[in-house]
């Protein structure tokens, strides 16, 4: 062995840097850290925005019932983005489709049912100053979310960096949108679409984008 | 104890920092990845490159190792990786040419088919192959991978490490045979 050159050059480029590392928690278990987040992100914005003006329409459940499922959607999405990039373990792009499928199915029904019991009108002017405020902390609260999310995977290697970032994206992103669904209102469709969705797209792709710089930097190491 | 049992044991040492489980852990796994790599890149030279990096990899993640878990498709993922990083940064600097056939020297037989077969018509209907198939065939028949490990491994669903496997074995016979045809021809002119 100690004539191996191969490796004897390992072992100068390893500069002898065996310090003790502790085994990564498994996947499902560092997701956790998803329900704590979300839990804050719901209570700063009852906090701060207060409950939905419209809210005694609902039954405490339904409401409360979509945002839990969302939430457990958005928990999916990370422990698979983070089992994707544990080697071995890697996901095959039919699986990461379906679990991200998961979480758009879930805001969809959620907004339907939303409409269907406490229904809003079209956007007007008014609408257009709201839905910015809505894209705003929703986008904040992602971001922070798809953050820790990176903070997460940071030890792995981006087997598929895109669907990785891809899914932190939509699991930060639908997980702030489930905290502020407690205080937004609006249930019209293109309130929903244009200003939830939108932000939900803006952190996919910025998802996306540091899921690519991710793998740039491991290349580059 | 067999071989994958004292990986495990020998990755956990590794983990917890002991210089010699690596030295031992290397010694182990190294003739098995280079023979991947030379399988996948069908070039030697390359294939020592790329095992080095490999090493590299496995060292800087060797947190995300799960103590217990198998260590081989664990390090043959890691491999993979490299193997398909180098790949994409050679194509874009298309620096280096594309292997070519006559620097294959040892690609690995496996063992049940070279009771069949002889050894080095089967060496080069293997070549023949596509990569992938190449793979999935070597990774389930000689290194004993079961098609569930070698989809996750290589991030592909597990029918389709087996239809790939199932593939490459229809074409492999179907070029032995041809060769032998071609043989008889030649004896019988």
């Amino acid at each position: 062995m100690k004539e191996d050159q191969l490796y004897k050059q390992l072992r100068e480029r390893l500069n002898h840097d065996f310090t003790p590392v502790k085994p990564l928690e498994k996947p499902w278990k560092r997701a956790l850290w998803l329900f704590p987040i979300s839990l804050v992100f719901m209570v700063v914005t009852l906090a701060v925005f207060h409950l939905r003006s419209d809210s005694a329409n609902f039954h405490p459940l339904a409401l409360f019932g979509f945002i839990f499922l969302q939430i457990l959607a958005c928990y999916l999405a990370l422990t698979v983005s983070l089992e994707t990039s544990i080697p071995g373990s890697v996901k095959n792009p039919l699986i990461l489709t379906g679990i991200g499928l998961l979480g758009p199915a879930v805001f969809c029904i959620a907004s339907w049912a939303a409409f269907h019991v406490s229904p809003s009108q079209p956007l007007s002017d008014q609408g257009w100053k709201t839905g910015m405020a809505c894209l705003t902390i929703i986008g904040l609260f992602g971001l922070l979310a798809l953050l820790f999310g990176f903070f997460l995977v940071r030890s792995g290697l981006p087997f598929r960096a895109g669907a990785t970032g891809l899914l932190i994206g939509l699991g930060g992103g639908l997980t702030a949108e489930a905290a502020w669904r407690l205080h937004c209102p609006n249930t019209s469709w293109d309130h929903i679409l244009i200003f939830h969705g939108g932000s939900v797209l803006f952190l996919l792709s910025a998802g996306l984008i540091i899921g690519f710089l991710w793998k740039k930097k491991v290349r580059r190491r | 104890m067999d071989d994958e049992d004292r990986l495990i044991e020998l990755m956990v040492q590794y983990q917890a920092g002991r210089e010699e489980a690596f030295e031992e852990f290397y010694g182990l796994v190294k003739p098995r990845l280079h023979r991947y790599l030379i399988v996948k890149s069908l070039d030697r030279q390359l294939a020592e490159e790329l095992l080095q990096e490999t090493f590299l990899q496995i060292h800087r993640s060797r947190r995300t190792y799960f103590p217990g878990r198998p260590v081989t498709p664990w390090i043959f993922s890691i491999a993979h990786h490299v193997y398909l990083n180098d790949r994409r940064s050679r194509i874009k600097r298309k620096t280096r040419e594309e292997p070519i056939e006559d620097h294959i020297i040892d690609l690995p037989v496996p063992s049940n088919m070279e009771a069949v077969v002889e050894t080095d018509s089967l060496r080069e209907a293997m070549t023949k192959l596509p990569p992938e198939q190449r793979e999935s065939i070597l990774l389930h028949h000689y290194w004993g991978f079961s098609f569930r490990e070698i989809g996750r491994a290589l991030g592909i669903r597990t029918i389709t490490a087996k239809l790939r496997a199932h593939r490459g074995l229809l074409k492999l016979r179907e070029y032995l045979n041809l060769n032998k045809v071609t043989e008889n021809r030649r004896n019988n002119n």
